[in-house]
């Protein structure tokens, strides 16, 4: 438990390091942001981590009759994500996600986000592992022991931001491991983490779709 | 800076996936490791006296079943301080992993996996081990298999235990349907479970062996049913998958993989005309045989027969009268095993 705990300091400390002025808004130009969070399952501890760059973001203004129009904000993001568990016994899994967040902001700073997330796994069996040559019956240690899957994370959940450059979120998701013994494997991780925006990190100006519903009175 | 932080990352993390050999020699070791072979990596657990230098190994059932749900607290007192006990997974089953190997999803394969683990075993404990196997259901199937095959023989295995197992397909539909229809039609008559008993009895009416394969799994739908509502059965004590959840890191894991087989079906259908009645003969070692009143899974006829046709001198049949295919009389049923250990070890 301690070595996970201290990997996340080294993440975090890491990335606190970057400077903490208010970021002075470039017009439709936003930062991407940092994400890292404890990824458990179950009771196996994990960590999983990585990038946000904004791609597009959907202002819906919906009219609704003679009362005030409501806006709703919904961002798009493309993700690249590091994961990590550790199942005793079992195996421990080191994997890469590439993914498209969708984010519903709602009012208070909340919002509500859906992240799938393709990539690749490599897992390292949980035990010693050997292997018997036919030729010459000898048992010998297999070498870094394990599997590569394509993996698939479907998985989302509420989040909070407390301003624009920090949030706190968590993430209920499914990782889907293929091809497992034939088959998939499926593993649900819960996740909860901080979203940390930096000023001018990997700036980007996203496609900004406006839509309308209703009609104005 | 960044590329700093990410070499230090990633070395923390390979050292994490790195593993010492542990081989422990105590009264309650705790061993695991894991036997690769043909796209398979298979989990195999070492609990128990292996300071006794007798190891048990369970060939569990299914296939795909695992191996873990037979660590019960009655295993642990009982078993474990008189002998080894190897929990094995075979491919495709509870804690053993891989990708895709469906183009070894046969019986001799399952036999060459059973060959490596044994080759493994002798190479961690010593080759001086006394080995033992203990079949259950599908893994009687192994056993045969790797059993009854000329030049398999294999000097450190002093017994074999064929317990609620089988060794016929076809036998073991017929005397499932039989024993249905037997114990059914006693239970209708006594008015007892009269509706559920009724279901299993007329779809027992309607078919005739020799059965096809779809009714061969109708069968054995129909067989587990039947275990649920006979009585005068003693009431399975404990499960080592809730008990151990979470101190073992395993069990859940174990037994989502067991129910997840993709390859049970096809690979039963493969079964579904296999037999190993004729070859038995070749079978000389001892043999301990034992069989359930109530196992309507695998019959206690497939227990007879297994009797009979093996060539062991030293042979000995138990049957359970309390029981079904589930080990019910725990104590009765480990008491037998160590005590069969103990006298050819």
């Amino acid at each position: 438990m301690f070595k996970f705990m201290l990997l996340g300091c080294i993440w975090i400390a890491f990335y606190l390091k970057l400077p903490a002025q208010e970021v002075s808004e470039v017009r439709n130009k936003t930062s991407s942001a940092i994400r890292a969070g404890f990824n458990g399952s179950l009771i196996y501890p994990g960590f999983r981590g990585g990038l946000e760059y904004p791609c597009k973001r959907i202002e819906l203004t919906r009219y609704r009759g003679k009362k005030a129009p409501k806006t709703r904000v919904k961002d798009r993001y493309l993700t690249v994500e590091a994961g990590y568990y550790h199942h005793p016994t079992f195996h421990d899994n080191l994997y890469l996600l590439f993914g498209y967040l969708l984010r519903r902001n709602k009012s208070r700073g909340t919002y509500w986000e859906f992240a799938p997330a393709f990539g690749y796994s490599r897992t390292f069996l949980g035990g010693e592992t050997y292997r018997v040559d036919h030729q010459t019956g000898v048992v010998s240690r297999v070498r870094r022991p394990g599997y590569h899957y394509a993996i698939l994370s479907l998985g989302g959940g509420p989040g909070k931001a407390f301003n624009p450059r920090l949030s706190i979120y968590s993430r209920l998701s499914a990782l889907v491991m293929a091809p497992s013994n034939n088959i998939v494997y499926v593993r649900p991780t819960l996740e909860l983490g901080l979203i940390l925006k930096p000023r001018h990190f990997l700036i980007n100006e996203p496609r900004i779709v406006s839509r309308i519903k209703g009609k104005q009175k | 800076m960044m590329r700093k932080y990410t070499f230090w990352l990633m070395l923390l993390i390979a050292i994490s996936a790195c593993y010492r050999e542990e081989i422990t020699f105590s009264a309650n070791a705790n061993d695991t490791f894991f036997v690769e072979h043909n796209g398979a990596s298979m989990r195999v657990q070492v609990r128990g006296n292996t300071m006794s230098k007798s190891f048990l190994i369970i060939l569990h059932g299914g296939p795909g079943a695992g191996s873990y749900k037979y660590m019960t607290r009655k295993m642990e007192s009982l078993v474990h301080p008189e002998t080894a006990v190897v929990y094995f997974d075979q491919r495709n089953a509870g804690g053993s992993q891989g990708n895709n190997n469906v183009n070894y999803a046969d019986l001799e394969q399952y036999a060459l996996d059973l060959q490596d683990v044994i080759a493994v075993l002798k190479s961690r404990y010593g080759q001086d081990i006394s080995l033992f196997l203990l079949s259950k259901s599908f893994g009687g199937m192994v056993a045969c298999q790797y059993m009854t095959r000329p030049g398999r023989a294999d000097e450190a295995i002093k017994g074999w235990i064929y317990a609620n197992a089988t060794h016929d397909y076809p036998l073991n539909d017929s005397l499932s349907h039989a024993l249905m229809l037997r114990i059914g039609r006693e239970y209708i008559s006594a008015g007892i479970n009269t509706s559920k008993w009724l279901d299993i009895v007329t779809y027992c009416e309607s078919v005739t062996p020799p059965f096809s394969f779809e009714q061969s799994l109708k069968l054995n739908f129909l067989a587990r049913s039947a275990q649920t509502i006979v009585q005068d059965v003693e009431p399975l004590q404990g499960n080592p998958l809730w008990e151990n959840l979470f101190s073992e890191h395993i069990p859940l894991t174990n037994y989502y993989l067991g129910r997840t087989n993709s390859l049970a079906r096809s690979f039963n259908k493969s079964l579904h005309r296999a037999g190993f009645r004729a070859e038995l003969a070749n079978v000389t070692l001892p043999v301990l045989v034992c069989a359930s009143q109530y196992d309507f899974l695998c019959p206690s006829g497939l227990a007879d027969d297994f009797y009979a046709r093996v060539s062991s001198a030293d042979k000995k049949y138990l049957m359970f009268e309390h029981s079904t295919h589930n080990f019910e009389e725990q104590e009765a049923y480990y008491s037998a095993f160590v005590a069969f250990v103990q006298e050819h070890r």
